[in-house]
């Protein structure tokens, strides 16, 4: 009856997966590089099973099941790379699939477990021997190969979305059924709201508003990312402006795309690589101190380019250099001070922390601190802050059912700090907590945390303009 | 039933998606996290006790093993199913079912986790003490099964000590409870047998914790020291010094770089060992305990000491604690984590050995444990791949542990035995020993299919009786009163006496102060006074065969505790056992003889500045062996501060009824290693085996104690400050509500109220002064009058003819003593009511009632079917109310338990398996009063007639 993990038994792997740890293992040939198209062997026997992980992870929180802990998906994924279990065995499809790549684990694991690294490549591994639906294979050919591999094409997509919503078409679609008949009613609600006007990198240079004297300005290049540069011009807005209020000269650097991180999170790893060579050259060109992102799941993968690419030859090390500049926005915030505003906003704010920024990056500290500058706002922590919402990349839209669990528990954690904004942090987080908001009709804004900041900045424009002109009256 | 049919079995219980059959679903339930594998045959995931039952029953029938599992953190494979089978995963039973703040006591499912119980303890300002390192994930059903510890158990004591009930599916399906969410229970205690039973002698499903107030103040101490031998010997220094802190935890410097890699908290990584220490308490003199320590430590050679300034440095050293074992992942993939336990002294001695048995085995040894304990944890470090590695890790592991039992430790401390340690059992028990484990086993799991193949060596063959004449048909329906043994009774005395003169010597044997040893109304046919432990067994031996009915006696000092015997021929006086036969005052452990006098044992242990808190009634006669064996009704009026016997108790030694005896524990705090068997004897009358000896906890004495009293017309009017108390941080020892008449101090004149409350507090002088100060502030609120203090003489003074009040040696005629269980937030409303029939009843009465606990005692006077009546009545209110004296005379078939507790079945199998021939103190326990009750209604009156003729002296 009992088995031996010690010894593997014969393989059953149709791949041959009984390979020593690091070889290639290559059922797919798609990716080629043997370190990445399977969970690295040395990467999960640093788990001791010691299951210290399993309350922080969402997906265990909710089934209280062990092939959904990570304790468990690394189990599996072991028992792939040893040969005891075929990579098309169902558990091991379903978990890579079911885990959100939250990272809380990894945050919380004692061992120094590299989970991230372990599950993109057990993703990957899994994506490989699936056996697809016809329309899931268009639909990731769309995003991944097609839709977010320029930005051209993004801006394109999003004009026609923006028509869609502005139009009526939306309420129209809405209204009679469509989307209820074409199963995409969940999915849809999940689209962001797109701006009006989209921020294109052109290169633009942005001076800072105040300088030390004695120092030249920090200049700061802002990665501008695909969603967010459609759907989140406000966050540009006040990325730009709170940086220059701050002392820092802002450039937009031409050339640049989608992080990638969409893709790595789908398994696509020669895509994401693609998109990080092009992202260096672009940003490398800006010739800037700092790379700041606004979006906590960009700003974790452009400091992963560096293990992204550590077996390029030509970027590696430019890849890690890259990497080693890149700051969130709330972490140069608060290395930043950040200059205090002096207008009050007296709003109750709580915050949800996004995964990618407490646990891929362990900032946790500074997004609280850019907001306690704040005179005058009441902060307010909400139950299980760093727990997933549920958005994940694609996973709102791969698994429904269980992101809509997340983000239940996670608004009624919100609502029962009555708070009236939410502060966050990250493209995907913002997209899902304002869905579920508005779902549920809760009389709630959802902010990005420099938004929050700059608000107060601009409220310090205006007290100093409607001075200006009381004096001019006067 | 084939492996379908099972899985469609049970999907019919729990539903599909809670039933896991596949291979690869399977594949991640075969581990735990200590180092063996083994594959169930299907998982299911059940949500409540009546689909666990219905399980159980399923798995009874089909005769399929039955293995349940928390979360899987266990050290031992303690949860992993060894012959396959059902793997009953509880992770989906977490309702928290009632947090009750007044009475300091949660309900909670078994698969509810330990810090989510902290944590919502914590929302009331209270805490559940257990804090094993696995806590933000391990549950609670997994932590009883293991009788998990953590490192603040050094001053807390371990899961037994917090678990006061169970629910429980046993193999056959049966739901029982144990236990009482009261402060006590009757009967056997199954509850102390369940925890630390790995799941083996039946499921729990939801648990009745005992919650504490969080401490009002805490400090953390970071001590550095050049080597492990310095840090263990500074250890053993402030014991010694009667400091006992919360937690004093050991890291080797090995663990304090992998753990400082992983959380960032600042240890240091340049160190031979840290010490982690704390204390906590009411806040005044706390810093001067914290500097004591650190002298103490420098004095050992420590380096830096550094203080925790703020709660989230408080917070990230003890992350870097618990995360300690995960950590060890950064040095090697597998361990084979230890946790044997040893006497404190002992600890640089074992921890020189460990690191030696490193060198020599050439592997990795990383150490971080609870030093305050003994409970070491040598965490082998290898890879599982290198076949070589594993075996000379499996050596190191077993040389460690031979070690710690030859310097008179165990092999488990708080992770069981699982699979891990079963073999290492045969280091530290006898054939005997182990078969008395076995009769519990039995007595719970008759077809043993919970858990099979754990905790007992794997090449355990349970032994034959000893008893020589097998036991007739006639025994098993009769209780023993077999023809053969009527012939042996009819016998006579003078026979008797010779017969026992031969086994123990003539001097030993006496048939004329039977008076001395009366048991209610009836007087003993002979007294023998065994020598030894030997002659204790060779008279119950002869005993058992004769079938002649045996009372063991101590001091006799519950002389009217409990129903009418059926015979009594022999009383079994321990009185010359009474040697202390070995103290450790840097162990706060005493090893004694079952006779020594609770008085006695004091005076010996003042002399070392220690004590053993029990406060039993008539200290200067009571024995401790009769003490546990009394249990409940002669638990002490401080058990606020200092836990019961129940608590107290390490080990006993124990002759059963057929002479075998076998021993259960040793001289160290912390022991799971096989079914608790003392706890078992707590509270059995010695219905279950004769106990000869014990090992106790100690406490360092106080520094200095007072109380605070004050006048209150009514308990009600007392209330508010017994609430306000039970609601706050203070630590009394002890919270009573007396009658005037009771009042031990001159303001018994000063006022005409009836009743008074008295507030004890032990400990540091100015701890001690402020909270007196406060409480008799708070009686001043609420109108309390002749408040008074009684200072630490006077109440020294006093203090026995409060412990008195409740004694069982002697009733007076129409005198009867009731102790009645409530809800400690009750007493109060619970005594004006109990007082008021009594006055509308005409009877007379006295109470005490431990106001902290819910325990009342009422001394009556009155005709016997005005209290009997009133006595049905109370019963129905409050069902554990008992009769812990009446006069003689009175209706030998009164009932004196109340209601029988639901598992009383298993209690039975108990009581028939140990003593068969119902020779020990039969009648007189609850267990064998039912029986013989069950006896009685079901015989024919021939044997009625037969039973009368034998008890005719």
């Amino acid at each position: 009856m009992s088995t031996s993990v010690a010894t593997p038994t014969s393989a059953a792997s149709p791949a041959g997966a009984a390979s020593p740890a690091g070889a290639a293992t290559d059922f797919h040939g798609l990716l080629h590089l043997a370190d990445t198209s399977a969970p690295n062997a040395a990467l999960y026997d640093a788990c001791v099973r010691c299951g210290l992980c399993l309350e922080s992870c969402p997906t265990y929180s909710l089934l209280h099941l062990e092939p959904a802990s990570p304790r468990g998906r690394i189990a599996l994924m072991r028992a792939v790379g040893e040969g005891q279990l075929a990579p098309t065995a169902p558990s091991f499809l379903a978990q890579m699939d079911l885990c959100l790549g939250c990272l809380a684990c990894q945050a919380v694991c004692p061992s120094g477990v590299e989970y991230g690294h372990l599950h993109e490549a057990g993703r990957a591994q899994a994506a490989a021997v699936r056996q697809k639906s016809a329309l899931r294979r268009v639909i990731e050919w769309t995003v991944f190969q097609w839709l977010f591999v320029s930005l051209g094409r993004v801006r394109l997509f999003a004009r026609s979305l923006w028509l869609y919503q502005r139009s009526g078409l939306q309420w129209l679609a809405r209204r009679l059924g469509v989307l209820r008949l074409l199963g995409m009613e969940g999915a849809e609600q999940l689209l962001p709201r797109i701006d009006d006007r989209f921020v294109i990198a052109d290169g633009s240079v942005y001076p800072p508003l105040w300088t030390a004297a004695e120092q030249s300005p920090r200049r700061v290049a802002l990665l501008t990312g695909c969603v967010q540069s459609v759907a989140f011009a406000a966050v540009h807005a006040a990325t730009i402006h709170a940086l220059r209020v701050n002392g820092c000269e802002v450039v937009l650097p031409r050339g640049q795309e989608c992080c990638g991180a969409l893709h790595q999170h789908g398994g696509e790893l020669a895509r994401a690589r693609e998109l990080a060579r092009r992202n260096i050259d672009a940003l490398e060109a800006a010739h800037a101190d700092v790379i700041v992102v606004n979006a906590a799941g960009c700003s974790h993968h452009v400091k992963e380019y560096g293990h992204l690419l550590r077996d390029d030859p030509l970027y590696a090390e430019r890849a890690a250099a890259l990497a080693a500049r890149t700051r969130d926005i709330t972490e140069l915030l608060a290395e930043l001070g950040p200059r205090p505003p002096q207008s009050s906003l007296p709003w109750r704010v709580t915050y949800q922390e996004p995964c990618h920024l407490a646990h891929g990056q362990k900032i946790t500290s500074q997004p609280r601190r850019v907001l306690a500058a704040i005179p005058g706002l009441d902060f307010v922590e909400m139950a299980e802050s760093s727990m997933c919402c549920g958005s994940a990349g694609t996973y709102n839209i791969l698994q429904p059912e269980m992101a809509a669990q997340l983000l239940a528990r996670k608004l009624d954690h919100s609502a029962a700090t009555r708070a009236e904004v939410i502060a966050s942090a990250n493209t995907g987080c913002m997209i899902q907590m304002r869905a579920g908001v508005a779902q549920r009709g809760m009389p709630v804004r959802v902010l990005h945390v420099v938004e929050i900041l700059d608000a107060a900045y601009r409220l310090d424009e205006q007290g100093v303009s409607a001075r200006a002109s009381t004096l001019t009256s006067s | 039933m084939n492996h379908a049919h099972l899985v469609h079995a049970l999907q019919a219980i729990v539903g599909a998606d809670a039933v896991l059959a596949t291979p690869d679903a399977k594949l991640v339930y075969t581990y735990d996290a200590s180092f063996d594998v083994h594959m169930p045959d299907v998982v299911a995931l059940p949500t409540t006790t009546a689909q666990v039952s219905q399980i159980a029953q399923l798995a009874a029938k089909e005769r399929i093993p039955l293995v349940a599992r928390g979360a899987g953190t266990g050290l031992s494979g303690g949860a992993l199913p060894l012959h396959g089978g059902i793997l009953l995963v509880l992770t989906r039973m977490r309702t928290i079912r009632s947090v009750d703040a007044g009475n300091r006591r949660a309900v909670v499912e078994a698969g509810v986790v330990n810090q989510q119980l902290v944590t919502a303890a914590n929302q009331v300002g209270l805490t559940y003490a257990p804090d094993p390192g696995s806590g933000r994930t391990s549950t609670i059903g997994g932590n009883i099964a293991s009788n998990a510890g953590g490192p603040h158990c050094l001053a807390h004591g371990v899961t037994l000590n917090h678990v006061v009930g169970l629910t429980v599916v046993l193999s056959d399906g049966a739901v029982v409870q144990t236990g009482s969410a009261l402060a006590d229970a009757y009967g056997y205690d199954l509850t102390g047998v369940l925890v630390g039973a790995e799941g083996t002698l039946g499921i729990v499903t939801e648990a009745t914790v005992q919650l504490m107030p969080q401490a009002e103040a805490v400090r953390t101490l970071l001590v550095a020291f050049p080597t492990i031998e310095d840090a263990s010997a500074a250890v053993s220094a402030v014991i010694a010094a009667g400091i006992v802190p919360t937690a004093m935890e050991m890291m080797d410097g090995k663990v304090c770089r992998a753990v400082e890699a992983a959380v960032h908290a600042g240890y240091p990584t340049d160190v031979g060992g840290v010490l982690l220490i704390e204390v906590e308490s009411v806040a005044d003199g706390l810093d001067a305990v914290m500097a004591r320590i650190a002298d103490i430590c420098r004095a050992h050679r420590a380096g830096e000491v550094r203080r925790a300034t703020t709660a989230a440095e408080r917070a990230a050293l003890w992350l870097g604690r618990k995360s300690a074992l995960g950590a060890m992942g950064r040095i090697a993939p597998s361990y084979f984590l230890e946790d044997g336990v040893v006497p404190r002294h002992r600890l640089p001695e074992v921890m020189a050995f460990v690191e030696e048995a490193a060198t020599r085995h050439q592997l990795p040894i990383g150490n971080f444990f609870h030093a305050g304990d003994g409970n070491i944890h040598p965490t082998i470090l290898f890879d599982r791949r290198n076949q070589d590695a594993v075996a000379r890790a499996q050596l190191a592991a077993t040389e460690i542990l031979e070690k710690c039992v030859e310097v008179g430790g165990v092999v488990s401390g708080e992770h069981g035995i699982g699979t891990e340690k079963q073999n290492y059992m045969a280091l530290l028990y006898t054939q005997d020993d182990l078969d008395a484990m076995w009769e519990v086993k039995l007595s719970f799991d008759p077809a043993a299919q919970l858990n099979p193949g754990k905790i007992f060596p794997r090449f355990y063959q349970p032994g034959a009786p000893a008893n020589h004449l097998p036991p007739t048909p006639a025994d098993a329906a009769h209780n023993g009163h077999s023809p053969a043994v009527i012939l042996h009774k009819m016998r006579s005395d003078d026979a008797l006496a010779t017969a026992f003169a031969r086994l123990v010597g003539a001097d030993a044997v006496a048939t004329t102060d039977a008076a001395a040893y009366a048991v209610g109304d009836r007087q003993p046919r002979l007294v023998v006074r065994p020598g030894s432990v030997e002659e204790t067994a060779a008279v119950l031996r002869y005993a058992n065969e004769q079938r002649l009915h045996v009372t063991p006696v101590g001091g006799n000092t519950c002389r009217h505790l409990g129903g009418a015997l059926a015979g009594y021929d022999l009383a079994l006086s321990l009185e010359r056992l009474h040697a202390i036969e070995a103290h450790y005052p840097s162990d706060l452990t005493l090893a004694v003889q079952a006779g020594a006098t609770l008085a006695a044992v004091n005076a010996a242990l003042a002399t070392t500045g220690q004590m053993l808190p029990l406060d039993a009634p008539l200290a200067g006669r009571a024995t401790l062996g009769g003490i546990v064996a009394a249990g409940a009704p002669v638990t002490g009026l401080r058990r606020l501060a200092y836990g019961t016997a129940r608590d107290l108790l390490l080990g006993v030694q124990v002759v059963r009824a057929d002479g075998r005896s076998f021993r259960r524990g040793r001289m160290v705090v912390k022991n799971v290693a096989g079914y608790d068997l003392a706890r078992l004897q707590y509270g059995a009358l010695g219905a279950l085996g004769v106990l000869t000896a014990l090992i106790f906890k100690l406490q360092p004495l106080p520094e200095t104690s007072a109380a605070v009293i004050a006048a209150f017309a009514t308990p009600q009017d007392a209330d508010g400050v017994v609430q306000r108390l039970l609601r706050s941080r203070l630590q009394p020892a002890a919270v009573l509500l007396l009658d005037a008449a009771l009042d031990p101090t001159p303001s018994a004149a000063q006022s005409l109220r009836r009743w008074r409350l008295l507030v004890r507090f032990d400990g540091r002088s100015a701890a001690v002064e402020r909270q007196v100060n406060e409480v008799a502030a708070w009686m001043q609120d609420a109108n309390g009058a002749a408040i008074a203090t009684i200072e630490a003489h006077a109440l020294e003074a006093c203090w026995p003819m409060l412990t008195d009040f409740s004694q069982m040696a002697a009733c007076g005629a129409q005198e009867w003593l009731l102790r009645v269980n409530v809800r400690a937030v009750d007493t109060a409303a619970a005594l004006t009511e109990l007082t008021a029939a009594c006055a509308t009843d005409g009877l007379g009465v006295t109470t005490l009632a431990d106001a902290a606990s819910g325990v009342i005692w009422l001394r009556l006077t009155g005709a016997e079917t005005r209290v009997t009546q009133r006595l049905a009545h109370w019963r129905r209110r409050w069902p554990q109310t008992i009769v812990a004296a009446a006069p003689n005379g009175c209706d030998a078939s009164l009932d004196r338990w109340g209601a029988a507790p639901s598992a009383l079945t298993v209690m039975q199998r108990l009581k028939q398996r140990f003593d068969p021939h119902g020779i020990l103190n039969y009648g007189r326990d609850l267990v064998s009063a039912s029986l013989l009750h069950a006896d009685a209604q079901t015989t024919t009156p021939a044997h009625m007639t037969g039973m009368e003729v034998l008890h005719v002296n």
